[in-house]
């Protein structure tokens, strides 16, 4: 095998010899063969400083409260139960929760008034309720003139004025 | 039950709804799961609430564990999982970042700059090159960036690698190889 074509099998080989994933005799191999190859020496140098750079990558740390929140969302959810999961699965999740409340409003009035209708059967009114309804307008007697000095005897007043200013 | 007691063990308890057990299990594994995902993401905000999500499904999803893998290997994969499926619905929601981010370009720096003090220069130097590897990081395929982080920063072995993934140990290998590659040429500038 030539060298070249050697040096390309080792570099793949590289990276698992660096996690210390190699057999004892594909290790063996590799440092033989870094050890008489400068090139392939170099390559592994290089994917070390690689390995070193990404360890620049600060870690964070939960904010405190970590668990209180995740087991508050378990309590929610556990609250919303299976109406919760209902719409999450029917892909209601991702909707305001406004929207949600509105459409379930207008499914219920639409049930609603369904429903009442197909329950109570409607009559139109009977002629002798028409007439007592007649008679309940007229004892409230709503076009006599209104006692003087009272609120509504001011008001009236005071648009009449307003009438008879106007033109 | 105490803070030696198995991690496999405490989830055995949590399927039964012991909330003291799953207490000591977040604590035990908040800080790799929030990092996992920081690494993947590169949004600290958005790891946070997914870290949170994360814990939520080990809690509802505690019975379906068979104990046939490793605890962390278990919640690493469920971690993975939740980072891909936030990946697709933010592609999903792409355009409407793009209508936000004209109206509101400050939403483009990286907030952890922003809340450095100016005379912490060492400091700032440590955030910037931070930044700049968790950018190499981000221009990796996301097959790729799972299995070095998994690598690099919580060490797992290329079967353990291979489980979280759902692929062979050999293309790990060859995942891995690629993602070296990527991150040499990135890094080198640095
Ligand atoms: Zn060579």
């Amino acid at each position: 095998m030539s060298l070249t074509m050697k040096c390309h099998k080792i570099e793949n080989k590289l990276s698992a010899y660096q996690d210390g994933e190699l057999s004892a005799s594909e290790k063996e191999q590799v440092e033989r063969h870094l050890a008489g190859c400068y090139a392939c020496r170099e390559q592994h140098v290089k994917l070390q400083q690689t390995w070193q750079a990404l360890g620049e990558m600060t870690e964070i740390r939960p904010t405190p409260g970590f668990y209180k929140r995740v087991s508050q969302n378990i309590d929610q959810a556990s609250e919303r139960g299976a109406w919760g999961t209902l719409l999450g699965n029917l892909g209601f999740k991702s909707l305001p929760s406004p929207i949600i409340a509105s459409v379930i409003l207008a499914i219920g009035i639409l049930c609603g008034t369904f429903i009442g209708k197909s329950l109570i059967n409607v009559q139109p009114l009977h002629p002798a309720a028409v007439r007592s309804e007649e008679g309940l307008l007229s004892s409230l007697r709503v076009f006599d003139p209104v006692p003087p000095g009272t609120l509504a005897d001011d008001y009236e007043r005071l648009l009449s004025y307003n009438e008879s200013h106007i033109r | 039950m105490d803070f030696l007691t198995p991690s496999e063990e405490l989830l055995a308890r949590v399927a039964e709804g012991d909330e003291y057990a799953f207490q000591i299990l977040v604590d035990r594994h908040q800080t790799p799961v929030l990092n996992l995902i920081y690494r993947f993401l590169g949004d600290r905000q958005k790891s946070e609430d997914l870290a949170q999500e994360t814990f939520f499904q080990v809690w509802r999803s505690a019975k379906a564990y068979k104990g046939k893998s490793k605890f962390t290997t278990w919640l690493y994969r469920i971690t993975v999982n939740r980072c891909l499926s936030e990946i697709k619905s933010a592609r999903r929601k792409k355009w409407l970042q793009f209508f936000r981010d004209m109206t509101d370009p400050k939403d483009l720096q990286d907030e952890s700059l922003l809340d450095a003090a100016p005379n912490a220069e060492d400091l700032l130097i440590t955030r910037e090159r931070s930044r700049q590897v968790s950018n190499a990081l981000q221009t990796l395929p996301e097959n790729q960036r799972i299995a070095l982080i998994l690598k690099r920063y919580e060490d797992l072995s290329y079967e353990e690698i291979s489980s979280v993934l759902g692929c062979s140990i050999p293309a790990v290998e060859s995942l891995l190889v690629r993602a070296k590659r990527t991150l040499q040429k990135k890094l080198e500038k640095i």
